[in-house]
């Protein structure tokens, strides 16, 4: 019986460790942190559920079993806002996202005009001045 | 061979492997050009850290060690949300600072 718990459990640490190892290697795989972020996903979820599945079937009390899942199930409820968070870091920083990344032309588009409109809007100056009097220069 | 003697062959090569992946994520986190690279390498060397804090609960035998698993599981959370959070806020205003100077030039140019 102890053996057959054994068993049990070094398969299933051993298969969470090599989830561990797929996510560690796709973090040094992928160029770009959102791309980092999908690999980096199978740690927080596949790889620790088995380690710890396998933990806590030979947790030496009934306790210290059920803990060790709800720390899974905490992790769970908050790696998902974690990520979220940190997209929207990636997101909110990236200024050359369209490089790599497919983003709605018109969101882009809308995004810029935004920013410019705010500049000029704090400067006082109505926009459409600036490209007539550039058009005058040319002319 | 005795049973002690095969779980702590198991536990200590998972602890091992661990171990590694814990300082492949501190080469990323060093090298990762971006910042939210360097975040998410935190909260990945985190996640690492909880399964080796669970980990030692069956290496020593003490159930108390959950606990602090738990605990360090809510404390790696709160340090991901509070990094973003801070870096976000950081990136905005030094952008809200390059408008005001970009409307400052703005402005000069204007009276020139």
């Amino acid at each position: 019986m102890e053996w057959i718990r054994f068993f049990l459990t070094a398969v299933l640490v051993l298969a969470g460790l090599v989830f561990c190892c797929i996510g560690v290697y796709g973090m040094f795989k992928f160029k770009y942190a959102a791309n980092r972020m999908h690999a980096a996903a199978i740690v927080d979820t596949l790889g620790i559920s088995l380690c710890m599945l396998g933990f806590a079937l030979s947790a030496p009390d009934l306790f210290s079993g059920l803990k060790i899942l709800l720390v899974v199930v905490f992790w769970w409820l908050s790696s998902p806002v974690a990520s979220h968070l940190l997209c929207r870091l990636e997101i909110t920083t990236d200024e050359q996202r369209d490089e790599y990344m497919h983003v709605h032309m018109a969101t882009l588009k809308q995004e810029r005009e935004a920013a410019e409109a705010a500049v000029y809007a704090a400067a006082g100056i109505d926009p459409s001045e600036i490209e007539n009097e550039a058009k005058g220069e040319q002319a | 061979m005795s049973i002690d003697l095969a779980y702590k062959l198991l536990l200590g090569f998972a602890l091992g492997v661990l171990t590694l992946l814990a300082l492949a994520c501190l080469v990323r986190c060093i090298r990762g050009p971006r910042i939210s690279d360097r975040v998410l390498a935190i909260n990945q060397i985190g996640t690492l850290t909880v399964i080796m804090v669970a980990l030692t609960v069956l290496l020593l035998g003490e159930g108390y060690l959950a606990d602090i698993a738990l605990v360090y599981a809510m404390l790696s959370f709160l340090a991901v949300i509070l990094l973003s959070k801070v870096y976000t806020g950081i990136y905005q205003e030094r952008k809200h600072e390059e408008e005001l100077m970009a409307e400052k030039a703005v402005k000069e140019e204007g009276e020139a």
